[in-house]
């Protein structure tokens, strides 16, 4: 994934508060996928239809934590979204 | 059973009891079945936190029982008002005004979330005469009508549920008089639930509900009826 790449969220996948937790639920398959409150912030920047770029720059505004570190986990955790076809990576080299 | 329940009321009263009988394997099973009975998993999961309710001794195994049940519940309550919507929204355009009571019509007006008050459909009510366009309405969206008595004295309503090609399935009650017993059947019509009706706004701009005090007497008589025939 390259930073300038931007994410879309399926329609049929959702983001509801259970408990203490933020839960993807993709509703057309029945996937689930549980995010601590950090990955929750991630996704409701990559909801505003942030680029990876942009979502990282806020997450180093908000959080004490490397600029490496950061986009390690941003790339981390999209690459486990993909892998559940929870969004959908637009490279923005795509015409 | 009396002391799952008991502990189960206390937990959701917010009273935080411990847990009373550690690795009581039985003791467990019967609290999980008593809160699935209850339909209170959903709201014991938001209402107790785990960090506490672990430090008070409650096992893992019920936690995550709890947990799991929220999500899954969650993803119904989603699913269903998608569909609910959609319904909502036909009936509209067709002029007719359903009121929504029981589980779904408490879980938009009353609960924190409508996916804590579990349930296994939705019950609605239109005029008698609006009976046959509605049943049909739902059998255009792909509804099926289940297998009932049918006739003016015999039964009051019909119940249409849709499997979706995920295997989740949804049912509508729809009741074109409040009750199926003869004696209480007339007591409340649509037009005067329509008439003090309150509207969901979360759920649809469509979307109304019988209003809080018909809701409290419509289930004096929805329990009166079960302790008659359980």
């Amino acid at each position: 994934m390259n930073l300038t790449d931007k994410v879309t969220i399926p329609e049929q996948v959702m983001a509801r508060q259970v408990g203490e937790e933020t839960v993807i639920l993709d509703l057309a398959s029945g996937t689930y996928f549980g995010l601590d409150p950090v990955g929750a912030r991630i996704w409701q920047l990559l909801g505003e239809g942030r680029t990876l770029a942009e979502v990282c720059e806020s997450m180093l505004a908000e959080y004490e934590v490397s600029r490496d570190e950061i986009e390690r986990d941003v790339n981390e955790l999209l690459a486990a979204l993909v892998d559940k076809s929870l969004i959908k990576v637009e490279s923005a080299s795509m015409p | 059973m009396q002391d799952t329940e008991a502990l189960l009321c206390a937990a959701l009263s917010g009273f935080n009891p411990a847990w009373p009988v550690a690795g009581d394997a039985d003791f467990t099973a019967g609290f999980l079945e008593r809160s699935v009975y209850h339909g209170v998993q959903p709201l014991f999961h938001y209402l107790v936190k785990s960090d506490q309710a672990i430090a008070l001794g409650w096992p893992q195994a019920v936690l995550e029982e709890f947990h799991w049940q929220a999500i899954a519940w969650t993803m119904w309550e989603l699913r269903h008002q998608a569909l609910l919507k959609q319904v909502l929204e036909l009936l509209a355009g067709m002029g007719i005004q359903p009121v929504l009571f029981k589980g779904t019509a408490l879980a938009y007006s009353l609960y924190p979330g409508p996916a804590l008050r579990s349930r296994g459909d939705t019950d609605l009510i239109v005029s008698l005469e609006d009976r046959v366009r509605v049943a049909e309405a739902l059998e255009g969206l792909g509804f099926m009508r289940e297998a009932g008595v049918s006739g003016d004295f015999i039964s009051y309503q019909a119940s249409f549920t849709l499997t979706e090609a995920n295997g989740s399935s949804h049912s509508l009650d729809l009741h074109w008089r409040i009750n199926n017993s003869q004696l209480l059947a007339r007591l409340f019509s649509y037009e005067e639930l329509r008439s003090r009706a309150q509207a969901l706004p979360e759920l649809s701009p469509h979307a109304f509900a019988a209003s809080r005090v018909d809701a409290l007497l419509l289930a004096c008589m929805h329990r009166s009826g079960h302790k008659r025939s359980p």
